[in-house]
């Protein structure tokens, strides 16, 4: 069996492996408000003195959607900031230690 | 009682038979071994065996309790997967090596005392040295010198702990410390563990010489020293809070730096430190969750890892390098290979249905159940950036991307084997947790610990799916480039070269010199100035520094004539003879 066949068919339709990675997309949203809105329940914190930490992990718990603005912000600084790092100040030729 | 078999003794004496063993039946004995000692592990029954006492040290070999027994189970387990990888391999000293390796690591996870522990530890450091000058490139030799001297400096710092702790408790036993008793002989042994587990910023050692090991030696490393590590300090170190801290910025150190590099296998060592920084945070948060869930993610890491270890072996040997600039689109002929390589990265990303998933929760929600909000989202920065490099972009840089005009084969049938043996049991471990699950540590907390509900599962897909949206967005930012990033190693690099440089400048020059003055003021002038200088410095310095001695060694020479024959000072004399004597073969050699 030619195992290169079914990875050349997806990659010759990428147009629909697109349409269906955004359907995904659309469908975990809609999950995440479907848990958030009407499966959980959370104890309510009120008049507390709460850290930052504490208050995101309660925006986490309540908010829809919360863990995509979370991947989506996060991976968004990590490439930037390491990007930005290694350009300025921890890129050396492959050669440099030698 | 005596059903206890060590099984380190299959690999260490095993080791010893190799080359005695005709060659048809090697390869055949190589796997057997591991089979039979993952079998011994399995029919182990908990208690303490090989207990004597050697110079009035309590010496314990096998402790066996459910702690040594989950990481004896993946250990031995791992060794066949491992020997099927690089049975094609025909020089016995790599076999050997391997062999002393996995024995070293199981004897430290049986060793009930700091002496046992130590030894081991020391077996280990070395075999796997020899794992990377196993490849013979000059960057392999280099990179296994440094490899070599810093393992031997973290050796040092246990074995000073050792040596302190006996003194403050007159114990060498190998038990859990509790933070409120630890001193500074403590802190020296958590050190020591600290390197191998390459805790930052004692890491630098690993991606500096995990991606100049030979291509099966690599598998056999990624699984063995810092795992062996995380077992240490999970039986003696659990709930230092310092641990929890390292941990955690273990996990985003490595994927920083894996977002930034070029080479795959050091891309994946990165993310060793990354993943082991989960299994040390664990530890170091402690309690039930959270020590399970170290176990648990290192029997998982050990197993997926190795696979994408094989992976990018395979490619780097079918290909001849491991540049993520200078590969690409080589799905077409390697879709096995990438096959396996995906299940394994999507297990590490911990996607729902394979093994990152059941395990990496299981830390997270320690860090919550005890209240550590900030460890957690940090953790789960984490995980974003675990996907993003080892599940996203070392892939696509490999097998898709633009196509580099290597037209490589599929490795041989005995690394895909071990490939696919890997990948299933990665995907067994994540549709069916709970055959992980009854080995770990606390077995009742482990059992009420259920990974597949609706809010744990809409969180992973959430970040990931936008973690693998930001990575299409931003494609042309993340391009490969050819070079290197510097890290930590640059500081022992250049303490290297400065120790170099003196010697070689500042010791050869007076060298040199010497050899100068010798030439100007002829033989005869040297020879009584020498003679001058040797009779001022016998008046004045040997004849009162002996005379003094002799008086204040009188009392314990005279205790010391009924045993020996010569007087004191002559020993003293001849010691130091031989230490000029050595000195100065070394100098003009």
């Amino acid at each position: 069996m030619n195992f290169a066949e079914p990875i050349q068919y997806l990659r010759d339709n990428l147009k629909t492996v697109k349409k269906v990675m955004w359907l995904l997309i659309a469908v975990s949203l809609l999950f995440d408000v479907y848990v958030k809105v009407f499966a959980s329940h959370h104890a309510v914190h009120h008049g507390e003195h709460l850290s930052l930490a504490e208050t995101i992990f309660i925006w986490a718990e309540t908010i829809p959607c919360f863990w995509s603005a979370f991947g989506l912000v996060g991976c968004f600084l990590l490439i930037r900031i390491m990007k930005g790092l290694s350009h300025k100040v921890l890129m050396r030729k492959e050669d440099y230690y030698e | 009682m005596n059903n206890f078999i060590h099984p380190a003794i299959f690999f260490i004496f095993g080791a010893l038979l190799i080359p005695l063993i005709p060659g048809k039946f090697k390869k055949i004995y190589l796997l057997v071994l591991p089979l039979i000692a993952f079998y011994t592990v399995l029919t182990m029954k908990t208690g303490v065996y090989a207990h004597f006492k050697y110079l009035e040290f309590d010496i314990v070999l096998g402790r066996v309790d459910s702690l040594s027994i989950v990481f004896a189970h993946v250990f031995t387990l791992m060794s066949f997967i491992g020997v099927l990888f690089g049975i094609h391999v025909d020089e016995d000293a790599q076999h050997i090596a391997s062999y002393f390796y996995v024995g070293g690591s199981l004897g430290v996870v049986f060793a009930g005392d700091y002496l046992t522990v130590f030894i081991f530890w020391e077996m280990m450091a070395l075999a796997s040295t020899f794992l990377i000058w196993f490849r013979r490139e000059p960057a392999s030799i280099k990179a296994g010198q440094r490899y070599l001297l810093m393992h031997i400096f973290g050796g040092l710092l246990l074995l000073g702990g050792i040596f302190l702790h006996y003194q403050s408790t007159g114990s060498i036993a190998f038990e859990t410390l509790l933070p409120a008793n630890a001193g500074v002989a403590e802190y020296l042994i958590l050190a020591g563990f600290a390197l191998n587990a390459a805790v930052f910023p004692l890491h630098a050692w690993l991606p500096d010489a995990y991606p100049e090991a030979t291509v099966t030696g690599a598998v056999f490393m990624c699984a063995f020293t810092t795992k062996t590590a995380v077992y240490v300090l999970a039986r003696a170190f659990p709930e230092f809070y310092v641990l929890a801290i390292m941990g955690t910025v273990m996990t985003i150190y490595g994927v920083c730096y894996a977002t930034i590099e070029n080479d795959m296998r050091r891309i994946l060592a990165y993310h060793i430190i990354s993943q082991v920084g989960y299994m040390v945070a664990g530890i170091g948060i402690g309690g039930a969750l959270a020590i399970n869930g170290a176990c648990a993610h290192a029997y998982a890491h050990i197993l997926y890892k190795a696979l994408l270890f094989m992976g990018a072996g395979s490619v780097l040997m079918m290909t001849g390098t491991s540049k993520l600039n200078k590969l690409g689109g080589l799905y077409k002929y390697m879709p096995l290979t990438m096959i396996f390589y995906i299940v394994g990265g999507i297990s590490i990303s911990g996607f729902p249905l394979f093994s990152g998933f059941v395990s990496k929760s299981m830390v997270i929600a320690g860090a919550a159940e005890g209240g550590h909000q900030y460890l957690m989202l940090l953790l789960l920065l984490a995980a974003v950036g675990t996907f993003l490099s080892v599940g996203l972009k070392l892939p696509y840089f490999v097998f898709f991307g633009k196509d580099c005009g290597l037209k490589p084969k599929e490795p041989p049938k005995n690394m895909l084997w071990a490939m696919g043996i890997a990948a299933f049991l990665c995907f067994i471990i994540g549709v069916y947790p709970k055959a992980l699950y009854v080995l770990l540590p606390y077995k009742e907390a482990a059992l009420e610990f259920h990974p597949y509900n609706m809010p744990h599962l809409s969180e992973t897909m959430q970040i990931l799916l936008f973690t693998g949206l930001v990575f299409f967005l931003l494609l042309k930012r993340l391009q490969p480039e050819g070079k290197i990033n510097l890290d930590f190693d640059w500081f022992y690099r250049n303490i290297l070269n400065a120790f170099m440089w003196f010697d070689q400048k500042i010791i050869q020059s007076i060298d040199v010199a010497w050899g100068n003055v010798y030439k100007s003021f002829g033989i005869k002038i040297l020879m009584m100035s020498v003679a001058r200088f040797f009779a001022w410095f016998d008046k004045w310095a040997i004849d009162g520094v002996v005379d003094n001695v002799a008086y204040g060694t009188r009392w314990i020479g005279d205790k010391a004539r009924r045993v020996q024959t010569g007087n004191l000072q002559n020993y003293l004399a001849m010691a130091i003879l031989i230490i000029f004597v050595i000195v100065g073969v070394h100098w003009f050699f």
